[in-house]
């Protein structure tokens, strides 16, 4: 009996010339329903090919789901045709808000033209009910002046707007798993607490489950129960955030959480890079640990449990201290 | 919008000056007096004289050219030496079985063109994008009369499936009575109900038709193939998919309308290219357009006609470059500003 949510020996990679490398390989992800679960990594850590993976929109044919599972309410969504991941998924079940709220939004079109293409075609409403559920979502996700903003281009629109735009179309038709992709990323810090409060509400108020995709560990710690730590597309730390952001096990979630300002009047510090060679055979972070010894040049470490179940770390020294 | 139209419109203004002033001042130090030609051939100097004077020719030239613009701003293109019928008369008897060949040309652009660049885009570095492609540079790098030739040669003369030029075939222009309603031999036909004469006409039209066509059809596949990939990998597009939009609508709505900018302003452009293409196809297929009207003045050194047919290609490319400009304009990030 797998979870609501769960991602089993997930390995998937991109074709370059010579071979295919992998870029994401985890063994285990899952999430409960109505959980919301960060996922904190560098860039390039494989935090968007994860979330591409999952709604089946991997770039084709460089990238390559070379085996695992991916289960999301009974069923495999890596067996299913691309026809049905379309129709019965995507934007149906599953949603996802991506980066960019300024690249997200067809610039040719109106935001209104966007959202009733999506509910036309989901839901078969046409007309005037049509326009109707369109301004109630524009109202769910807060936007003032509904009717007015229905009629605008997406450059007419702050960033902010746009955003809230983006989540409006997202779940538009009901979905109740979202992938939220940074969705911060690119906007100014006044305007994050209000996107992010809005996610936060939305999923209380939808009772829809949450992937949040951060490069943040402290956006994260905020709103998610459970945070998982993805370096170099394995999963090297998870566990309840409040746990891994005051105990952090792995070497690498140290330097993420030493790197954030305590308070106002502590310097961020940060510990910088020792570079070693790197590890093929062994551990991914080795060539950036600073504390790694000579055995984790020889094999992978595994997620596992340290000190409490709930708690885990692909780290061999972890447990030593 | 009103003042972007009207910024163009001066802007074409000035170029059609340019064209005037570059035509004008050619026809002047062409190694040949006009006079002589328009006295006739055996006429005395006192004849020839009367006819310098009736040409304006004896004037200062910057006279010569006040007269030369005023003409042209009432649309009077001067006498063709050879005729002594008005230029622009005879262009707008010959211009209709032009923008017949013109018109076939872009509207395969547009309707093999543009799909053929969809399919090409959506199928990349498959075979059908490879077929598309090869098509393509092909298309863009023959020459025209070389096309024009091959064409003749297999097809008409080797093969014989069709005619090796006309417009339309001897027994019918002799036995049959043409009709002249608008001057487009295949609508007049249509319109009187002449199916006999329509389908000869569409007979005599498949060879020409190809030769001018296949350039824009592989220009504007390849623009829109090109303009279309870019598309096809910005965030939008996957963000619709992740609404679980159909690839289908995805494809030739959603993406489709992003490379409209640069297709329109291709397909008008190589419809400028085509115009001038057709002076060699019609050359070749003696088909009775401007093309041939021109290289009859030419060899005639038949200015006033030359200098006619200079100034209406410059004022088709300029009004096709206007148009093009204001579909992009409709884009609506460009209206903005």
């Amino acid at each position: 009996m797998s979870a609501y949510f769960e991602i089993k020996d997930l390995l998937v990679g991109f074709r370059t010339f010579e071979e295919t490398r992998p870029v994401l390989n985890i063994e285990r992800l899952a999430i409960e329903r109505g959980e919301t679960y960060g996922l904190v990594g560098e860039s390039g850590a494989g935090k968007t090919v994860l979330a591409l993976t999952i709604l089946g929109l991997l770039p084709k044919p460089a990238g390559v789901i070379q085996r695992g599972e991916i289960w999301f309410d009974g069923e495999d969504l890596l067996k299913k045709s691309e026809s049905e991941l379309a129709s019965l998924y995507r934007g149906k079940r599953l949603a996802m808000i991506f980066q960019d709220p300024m690249s997200t939004l067809n610039p040719v079109f109106t935001v209104g033209q966007q959202i009733e293409r999506v509910i036309e075609y989901h839901q078969g409403l046409r007309g005037h009910s049509r326009t109707q559920k369109a301004v109630e979502l524009l109202e769910m996700v807060k936007l003032a002046d509904a009717k007015n903003i229905l009629k605008k281009y997406p450059h007419e629109l702050s960033g902010g707007q746009r955003q809230r735009v983006v989540i409006a179309i997202a779940l538009s038709c009901g979905a109740e798993f979202l992938i939220a992709d940074e969705p911060t990323r690119n906007l100014d810090v006044t305007i994050q607490a209000g996107i992010l409060q809005l996610i936060d509400e939305l999923r209380k108020n939808l009772r829809i489950t949450v992937l949040f995709i951060a490069n943040n560990v402290s956006l994260v710690n905020v709103f998610c129960k459970r945070v998982g730590i993805l370096y170099r597309g394995k999963l090297v730390e998870e566990g309840p955030s409040p746990l891994v952001i005051r105990e952090p096990l792995h070497p690498y979630t140290q330097t993420l959480i030493s790197a954030l300002p305590r308070d106002r009047s502590e310097r961020p510090r940060f510990s910088g890079f020792e570079l070693k060679p790197e590890a093929p055979q062994g551990c991914p972070f080795y060539s950036r640990c600073p504390i790694g010894v000579e055995f984790c040049v020889q094999q992978q470490p595994r997620l596992e449990a340290v000190i409490r179940p709930e708690h885990k770390a692909a780290c061999f020294l972890a447990r030593s201290r | 919008m009103l003042r972007f139209i009207l910024r163009r419109l001066i802007l074409g203004g000035v170029v059609m000056f340019g064209v005037a002033l570059v035509t004008f001042f050619i026809a002047r130090v062409i190694p040949s007096d006009p006079a002589a030609k328009w006295a006739g051939p055996r006429a005395t100097p006192e004849q020839i004289a009367k006819a310098r004077a009736e040409l304006g020719l004896d004037q200062p030239l910057i006279i010569q050219f006040g007269t030369y613009l005023l003409d042209l701003a009432q649309g009077n293109l001067g006498y063709s030496l050879r005729t002594r019928r008005p230029v622009a008369l005879e262009l707008a008897e010959s211009l209709p079985a032009t923008i017949e060949l013109v018109l076939i040309s872009t509207f395969a652009a547009v309707f093999i063109g543009l799909p053929l660049g969809v399919l090409s885009a959506k199928y990349k570095d498959r075979l059908v994008d490879h077929l598309s492609r090869l098509f393509s540079i092909g298309a863009v790098s023959l020459p025209t009369f070389w096309i024009g030739l091959i064409l003749q040669l297999l097809f008409a003369r080797t093969l014989q499936w069709f005619p090796m030029g006309g417009q339309l075939s001897t027994e019918i222009k002799l036995t049959m009575e043409i009709p002249r309603i608008t001057g487009f031999l295949t609508l007049d036909s249509l319109i009187s109900g002449n199916f006999v004469i329509l389908l000869d006409a569409l007979w005599h039209l498949v060879l020409p038709g190809i030769t001018i066509g296949v350039y824009p059809v592989g220009l504007v596949a390849r623009m829109t193939r090109s303009a279309l990939l870019e598309i096809l990998s910005e965030d939008y597009i996957t963000a619709a998919r992740s609404y679980g939009l159909q690839e289908r609508v995805i494809l030739w709505s959603y993406a489709l309308k992003n490379s409209l900018g640069p297709t329109s302003t291709v397909v008008a452009l190589s419809i400028g290219y085509t115009l001038v293409n057709t002076f060699l196809t019609e050359t070749i297929f003696t088909w009775p357009g401007i093309g041939s009207y021109v290289a009859t003045a030419v060899i005639g050194l038949d200015y006033p006609a030359i200098m006619g047919v200079t100034i209406f290609s410059a004022f088709s490319y300029v009004v096709l470059n206007l148009i093009s400009d204001l579909i992009v304009a409709l884009d609506p990030r460009v209206r903005m500003s």
